[in-house]
């Protein structure tokens, strides 16, 4: 079965800034797939190519086997696209907007009207369909983005950063919205909140400084990847703890979360037995010392490299 | 197809947004204030000087054709800012908010997105031209003296161009342009120059560019022959179609290539 996205060496240029230097992944059909990687990295250009909102500067970029910038209409008819920021016309209501996209798919009527109105209720904006979308929080247009993303039943939806403006409550609902989807379309999303991620998808890819620098099954990286994630809290005047364990040769990379250290190490060995040690002998004292299974953070963060 | 569903949602964006009831009403209201202006100008000054008593001022009272001249002189300064101000952020204001890559990304030709907003302001100058033809003529009818309805609708047929050039020119900047203000500015500054600088290369320059057609309209207005030599009508009205087209042409070209 041929991808339903694929992108070959996908270069895009802006001025002297290159942001992507040469993708290439593909994605078949069904499931969830997540587009990770900091700010910067490309993420958003990669969807704008796809959705055929940019044009490519070199190499291939495909939708559906069509090149979206080339045949826009063909591939927009199979597509879904929720922005980063998903804005509309403010003055129309949830409802007016959902029968106005419906229309460009020739969904019109008394057909676009059910179509609208079965969304607006499984996105949860149902007591909300007759407000003007400008009353609306930005959960609520989140919601509303997801619902128009679906109007014309996609193959494949694009989903760019759905949840990172989102309170606690809207990511859990957006989340569980998603987790729902991906049973009937294949959903691409980028984020970079990584447990939203790891929550929803089934397969990442992720990209740094313009290249893919990991393409995995969540599984498959869960195996790969399953060196533990050592936690260290510890105190210490004048002791520069980051640098001392980012010194270390078995270190891979290190994060702090709060009081405590997550260090993951490409060594686990030489880690369990040296790395205590290093701690006191620098001169700190430990107060916690423990050892976690990594999230997809610590995996992320060693692919990328640290901030 | 989606030609159609763009230019319902213009309208209705006209109508909720207001812009289709205080358009018209700025155009009728500054029609319907030449004949009045005409009407009162001897008592107002008479009211307004230091004369003695038994002074008499004695102005010629003007022909409703005059008046309804004076009417597009009027609208020509007024109007064609207006229509500008209402239309520099169709493009250029939806991009920046957003909603344009929303819309984009459905199967939407930015022919028909250009096109729908070409249509729905075109019918916004249609409508504030009608009207305040229609009130300016009539008040002009009680308050001056009849007038020649065939005459107001061939100064205002050859007006009606020039309003649909400053609607082209206007979408030709918010498709190019970024910032809505730039875009008005620019569309203002090309409008003055299509008006004033042909006139600078000789009778073809003065006679068959947009400029022409105001005072063309002005003289159709007053019942004014062409007079004796001139280019027909047809020919400035040709050229300011024309260029209206072009304008959008160029807009939807740029629109095409444009990254959203």
């Amino acid at each position: 079965m041929p991808p339903i996205v694929a992108c070959t060496d996908l270069k895009k240029r802006y001025g002297a800034v290159e942001a992507l230097r040469g993708l290439t992944f593909s994605v078949a059909a069904g499931g969830c797939v997540g587009l990770l990687g900091p700010n910067g990295a490309g993420k958003t250009t990669t969807l704008r190519i796809l959705t055929g909102l940019a044009p490519a500067s070199g190499g291939r970029a495909e939708v559906a086997g069509q090149n979206p910038w080339r045949q826009r209409d063909p591939v927009r008819r199979r597509i879904g696209y929720l922005a980063q920021q998903p804005a509309f016309y403010n003055w129309m209501t949830g409802l007016e907007f959902l029968q106005f996209v419906a229309a460009f798919f020739g969904i019109s009527g008394r057909a676009g009207r059910d179509r609208a109105e079965s969304l607006l209720k499984r996105v949860g904006l149902w007591d909300a369909r007759r407000r003007a979308i400008g009353g609306y929080s930005g959960g609520m247009k989140q919601r509303l983005g997801i619902a128009q993303a679906l109007i014309n039943q996609p193959e494949i939806v694009f989903l760019d950063e759905p949840i990172s403006q989102l309170d606690p409550v809207g990511r859990h609902e957006v989340l569980e919205l998603i987790a729902g989807l991906s049973a009937e379309t294949t959903v691409f999303m980028s984020s970079h909140v990584l447990a939203d991620v790891e929550r929803v998808a089934g397969r990442v890819i992720i990209i740094n400084a313009g290249r893919v620098a990991l393409d995995s099954g969540m599984d498959e990286l869960r195996r790969q990847h399953a060196a533990p994630v050592y936690e260290i809290e510890a105190q210490g005047a004048g002791v520069d703890l980051g640098a001392v364990l980012r010194a270390l040769p078995y270190v891979a990379a290190v994060r702090r979360e709060g009081p405590v250290w997550r260090v993951a190490v490409n060594d686990p060995a030489a880690a369990r037995a040296r790395l205590p040690r290093a701690v006191l002998d620098a001169g700190a004292e430990l107060i916690h010392y423990g050892i976690k299974a990594p999230t997809l953070e610590d995996v992320f963060l060693k692919v990328v490299g640290e901030p | 197809m989606s030609f159609f569903v763009m230019a319902a949602k213009e309208l209705r964006e006209l109508w909720r947004s207001k812009k289709i009831v205080f358009v018209p009403l700025v155009f009728a209201l500054l029609a319907v204030g030449q004949p009045a202006v005409y009407k009162m100008l001897p008592s107002l000054l008479q009211g307004a000087s230091n004369l003695p008593p038994g002074a008499v001022i004695e102005i010629p009272v003007p022909s409703p054709g005059q008046v309804m001249g004076g009417v597009v002189g009027q609208l020509n300064q007024v109007a064609v800012l207006l229509l500008v101000l209402v239309a520099m952020g169709s493009i250029a204001g939806e991009r920046a908010s957003g909603v344009t890559a929303t819309v984009l990304t459905k199967p939407v030709s930015r022919g028909g997105y250009l096109g729908a907003k070409a249509l729905a302001f075109s019918a916004l100058a249609v409508v504030s031209l009608g009207l305040a033809a229609l009130l300016g003529g009539y008040y002009t009818g009680v308050l001056i003296g009849p007038v020649d309805w065939a005459a107001v609708l061939r100064g205002g047929l050859l007006y009606l161009p020039n309003l649909l050039l400053a609607v082209a020119v206007t979408l030709l900047f918010s498709a190019v342009l970024r910032g809505q203000v730039a875009a008005g500015g620019a569309a203002l500054v090309t409008l003055i120059m299509l008006n004033t600088v042909p006139g600078l290369f000789g009778r073809l320059g003065r006679e068959a560019f947009p400029g022409a057609l105001t005072a063309r309209a002005t003289a159709a207005m007053a019942g004014a022959p062409l007079p004796a030599g001139a280019l027909p009508h047809v020919v400035p009205l040709a050229v300011t179609l024309g260029l209206a087209a072009l304008f959008l042409v160029v807009g939807w070209q740029v629109l095409k290539r444009q990254e959203i």
